[in-house]
């Protein structure tokens, strides 16, 4: 759902929005498909798979991001530096704290601010929250009924009660993270440039704790449920991006630029050395390439390859029973990368509300801009790495502003991926139905964020 | 003048005691600003505050109150009234808010009883105390006499203090309830004749510590209310009226309050509650067929100041504003009560 | 029979559908209640037979056009939910980009009048702008009829799930007529005037509980001007008590209801 940049290049088909599949033949020997998939379904946005394959050879390959273009790059421009976060998190619903979080930190490098150790604190706390809620979110409702062969969540209610049940437990604790914090989770309030606006009472952090450390038991249900899960096997020599926290905690909320091919670290200040932008005429939301590879990846399977060794010791043995090691280059794995972050998430937000508590939070007043300047501010959202950087001009409006979003950062590693796993679908004979179904998959299991990137997918087979 | 003292120490261990059979409830500070809530030590309770943002009402009679459940399944309808008279402890009231208490008594017993206020009411035991100064600046207590309290408490506390300068409890017995609580209890004292004259100084400190904002007596402001009723200047004042109602509802004499029913998705239950409302909202006095009887914000406003300083006292005999100054302080216009009974006066 | 319902999104970050989602306790009693038929962004299945349909963002782009017409012709009753859907939203940011002063001026820049591509888009797109077609932004209201509005960014869920029993039971729903001020009375916040910060409590629809302020930060008005008086009232207590002025502070009304300036003084 992070729509900075959306756009919608593909005509409206009569009666949308239905599948326009070929309905005619199917199986291994058909040499001419045409795979149509309008709107993935169960992803944030709108996007169209498009494949054509002549003579069993692929002619076209798209992955087309149809979400409307939503331009809050320039309608930055002219508002007041204090409204960029609480502008930005409307690029989306899901991964609004994650917004807020890259913006204020971006803001906050271009006016030449430091917020308290509690303001860190409070805003690492809420981003936890928001992990938590956003990978529930996809491993339960956006993933599984693909694996247990339903259409959506919402049969599994009657079929799976329990599973559900938990799933809506997870779910709310996370949501209540993120509102002890910031007020709630969709747009959270509290959390602004140079400080927050409100401090949880303890009895709400005590209160939390004793919910987080109840999880564990649907925790380790959910482990269970997912090392009984045997996600399709796709192996393709991939970049994967994110940041590494030199001070040494898994990189979420602060770290610098790295990757499995290039491990030197390069500060968020510099991101577009790592990061090189380009628009796409089948995509509102640009792609983008490393110096090292036309494609790469970023989300909890990057951070998880760069970074597992600083995972809170019951991930790793969360990744351990899934069988998930470093490094991994399968993308159905991000799934699998999403539930160990979601054990990691639960055990530190456990240990930084003990600290909250030893410390005791007090009101504090919003550190003041001491400059107005130029400045770049990154974040490990749900699904990847997230960088804002904004231009501040002398009145206190914004000047100038770039937001690259994790999803578009993907968009082109994921063409890569389905054009290796395509002809490999053929040799193993599938029919057109059951490619097309690993293919909505392996779009799912990058979960992307299209109103964030921009919309969905069409799956165009000849 | 006094019948017993106490030290703050003793006092809290006394409450607690009390508290093994009722619910405490008193001051409680949230940042910088007091709220009413329950307590379960009561050396959580700030006797020393300046107010509490909403006057006791905020207890006696909730903002949000369920008023019963109902079901209805296949025909078939049932309704279970919700009571809440679970004995409870109301520590901390100041002189203006008791009698606010004793507005709400009259009004909910007349007529047909509110049975939801008057349990709730019947159990709570009542324990004041006495201001030696005004809680804030534009109070206008002492105008509409009510800084000070002689009925309406179980127990009246005097902040007093001894010889030594130590702090010191002074108690004042208001019913035979408090007298009971207290009067065989050893952690309080007989006062000595240094007490009483401790009692005398406050009292004599409190009665020139507060000013007079008021230019007219409040006996005399139904009268320039009567004459006033066509007066300019309530157009004059409500053009800044935002409508909002956060006049009324921070008032502690302000008692009126909507209904609304809220059905569970199950379509087969769910409760009926009632919540504060407020003569200022625009949609106040909406009737079926659609007509207002007051759609301005002028007729509103006159209706507000009329209500407060003429019709409550002269229906009830009690005072329908207590001069606490909490409308005047939510105002974010800035309209102010006392400065609108001043101008009528002048304009008279 | 269940009524059934539909989930759309337009031009949005979909957090209003999303918050039918974070339902959470409610979530399993709604589905008792009522049968979920299309919901793009959490179900595989598609059906078109519709008796209330809920769209979520703003007509942004000549598909969001038409998809709206598509919702509208297959929903008997469309409710719009969130401030893009009611008011226009975010989006309509856009159209002051470029020297549109007012709704109708900067919606014009925004369709980049005489084939000119507004340089918003050139800002973003660079010089292939043009392959990303875009429209001025529009509440829905502005293309079909809407049979109700839940604005909000985003919307209140509480709010969704009065509407839906409403309509099962069918009652009349209304939006409350008062200032958020009320609520926040009733809840005990602290005042933003009090500490010197413009707050549009005052001037806009309760419903939301008064959350922002009660978490510290101004209301922004996203649930859309309670009245016109409220903001006549505006108008003369900024300039007299606040030294405000108020065409200043009503820019920053668009953030969310720039489709509101027809109640405008």
């Amino acid at each position: 759902m992070c729509g900075a940049n959306r756009g919608c290049l593909e005509p409206v088909a009569d009666g949308y929005p239905v599948r326009r599949a070929d309905r005619t033949g199917c199986g291994a020997a058909m040499m001419n498909v045409t795979i149509d998939v309008k709107h993935v379904t169960r992803v944030e946005g709108h996007g169209n798979i498009a494949v054509r394959l002549r003579d069993g050879k692929i002619t076209h390959l798209q992955l087309a991001i149809v979400e409307s273009p939503r331009f809050f790059e320039a309608f930055l421009r002219g508002r007041h530096w204090s409204e960029a976060p609480h502008i930005t998190c409307r690029i989306c619903g899901i991964c609004s704290v994650g917004h807020t979080t890259a913006s204020v930190k971006a803001m906050e490098a271009a006016l030449g601010m430091t917020v308290s150790e509690q303001t860190v604190m409070l805003r690492k706390l809420a981003f936890f929250g928001e992990q938590l809620q956003s990978h529930v979110l996809h491993l339960y409702f956006l993933a599984v009924p693909d694996f247990l062969g339903v259409g959506s969540v919402i049969p599994l209610a009657k079929s799976h009660p329990d599973v559900v049940k938990r799933a809506l437990r997870m779910k709310r604790l996370a949501n209540d993270v993120c509102s002890v914090v910031g007020g709630r989770h969709i747009h959270p309030i509290a959390l602004h440039v140079g400080g927050c606006t409100h401090v949880p009472a303890d009895e709400d952090l005590i209160d939390l704790k004793r919910r987080l450390e109840a999880a564990r038991a649907d925790l380790n249900e959910t482990v269970s449920l997912f090392s009984m899960l045997s996600p399709p096997e796709l192996h393709r020599d991939t970049e994967y991006v994110s940041l590494k926290d030199a001070a040494g905690e898994y990189a979420f909320y602060d770290g610098d630029i790295v990757s499995t091919k290039d491990a030197r670290p390069t500060p968020v200040s510099r991101y577009r050395e790592r990061v090189i932008e380009s628009v796409v005429q089948h995509s509102a939301a640009k792609h983008c390439r490393s110096p090292h590879a036309p494609t790469y990846a970023v989300g909890a399977l990057a951070r998880f390859n760069n970074n597992h060794a600083q995972l809170h010791p019951a991930a790793r043995g969360a990744a351990e029973v899934l069988g998930l090691r470093a490094p991994c280059d399968n993308p159905f794995h991000n799934n699998t990368a999403q539930l160990v972050e979601t054990v990691h998430c639960v055990e530190s937000a456990i240990e930084l509300i003990d600290a909250m508590l030893r410390r005791g939070l007090r009101a504090e007043r919003p550190v003041e801009p001491t400059r107005f300047g130029r400045g770049a501010g990154a974040a490990e959202v749900p699904r990847g790495v997230l960088f804002h950087e904004y231009e501040v001009g002398r009145d206190g409006k914004i000047a100038g502003a770039n937001l690259i979003i994790p999803t578009g950062q993907n968009l082109a590693n994921i063409e890569e991926d389905m054009r290796a796993m395509v002809p490999r679908m053929i040799e193993a004979g599938k029919t057109r139905e059951e490619m097309t179904l690993q293919l909505e998959m392996l779009v799912r299991a990058y979960d992307p964020c299209i109103s964030c990137a921009t919309h969905f997918l069409e799956v165009e087979w000849q | 003048m006094l019948d017993l003292m106490v030290t703050p120490a003793d006092f809290v261990a006394l409450v607690n005691e009390l508290g093994r059979k009722r619910r405490i409830i008193g001051p409680v500070a949230r940042g910088d600003r007091y709220f009413y809530e329950e307590v379960g030590d009561a050396a959580r309770l700030e006797l020393g505050f300046s107010y509490a943002v909403y006057g006791p009402k905020s207890f006696l009679f909730p903002a949000v109150e369920t008023l019963f459940r109902f079901e209805a399944d296949n025909g078939s309808f049932t309704a279970e009234p919700v009571y809440d008279d679970r004995p409870a402890a109301f520590v901390g009231v100041h002189p203006c808010d008791l009698h606010a208490i004793r507005l709400l008594d009259r009004v909910f017993a007349q007529d047909r009883r509110d049975e939801h206020y008057l349990r709730r009411r019947g159990a709570t035991m009542i324990i004041g105390i006495d201001c030696a100064r005004p809680c804030n600046e534009g109070v206008f207590c002492a105008d509409m006499k009510c800084h000070q309290a002689d009925e309406g408490f179980d127990v009246m506390l005097l902040p007093l203090s001894d010889g030594d300068g130590n702090r010191r409890w002074g108690l004042k017995f208001g019913s035979a309830a408090g007298r009971e609580w207290l009067t065989y209890s050893r952690r309080c004292t007989a006062p000595t004749a240094a007490d009483e004259r401790a009692a005398e100084t406050f009292l004599r400190a409190k009665a020139a510590a507060f000013p007079r904002a008021l230019t007219t007596r409040v006996e005399r402001l139904p009268e320039l209310l009567e004459r006033s009723y066509d007066s300019l200047l309530w157009e004059a004042t409500a053009r800044r009226c935002y409508s909002c109602g956060s006049c009324n509802l921070t008032c502690p004499t302000c008692y009126c309050f909507d209904m609304s029913d809220s059905l569970d998705l199950s379509l087969t239950s769910g409760v009926r509650q009632r919540l504060w409302d407020g003569c200022q909202l625009p949609g106040f006095a909406l009737v079926a067929g659609n007509h207002n009887f007051r759609p301005r914000a002028a007729q509103r406003l006159r209706h507000r100041i009329f209500r407060k300083a003429k019709w409550i006292r002269e229906r009830t005999g009690v005072a329908g504003c207590v001069g606490c100054g909490r409308c005047d302080r939510a105002c974010t216009a800035k309209i102010s009560a006392v400065e609108i009974y001043n101008q009528l006066a002048e304009l008279d | 029979m269940k009524p059934k319902i539909a989930i759309f999104s337009l031009t949005s970050c979909e957090g209003c559908s999303l918050a039918i989602l974070e339902l959470e306790d409610q979530l399993l009693d709604l589905l008792g209640a009522v049968e979920i038929v299309n919901f793009r962004e959490g179900m595989t299945e598609r059906a078109w037979d519709i008796d209330v349909g809920f769209v979520d963002g703003a007509v942004s782009t000549p598909q969001d056009d038409e998809e709206v017409r598509h919702f509208r012709a297959h929903c008997k009753t469309l409710v719009a939910i969130g401030s893009c859907a009611c008011l226009g939203g975010i989006n309509t940011l856009k159209h002051y980009q470029s020297g549109g002063a007012t709704r109708d001026e900067g919606a014009a820049h925004a369709a980049g009048g005489n084939g000119r591509v507004a340089e918003y888009r050139r800002y973003v797109y660079g010089e292939n702008a043009e392959w990303f077609a875009t429209t001025p932004a529009r509440p829905i209201s502005a293309v079909v009829a809407v049979d109700y509005q839940l604005p909000g960014c985003p919307m209140v869920k509480e709010e969704f799930v009065e509407l839906v029993k409403c309509l099962l039971i069918g009652k009349p729903f209304r939006l409350p007529e008062t200032a958020v001020c009320v609520e926040c009375k009733r809840r005990g916040s602290r005042c933003l005037y009090e500490m010197g910060i413009i707050c549009f409590g005052p001037i806009t629809r309760a419903g939301c509980n008064a959350i922002c302020p009660a978490y510290g930060s101004k209301c922004e008005g996203c649930r859309g001007l309670v009245s016109p008086d409220a903001i006549a009232a505006a108008g003369i207590n900024l300039r007299e008590q606040y030294r405000v002025d108020l065409n200043e502070a009503l820019a920053d009304l668009r953030l969310y209801g720039a489709y509101q300036e027809a109640l405008l003084p």
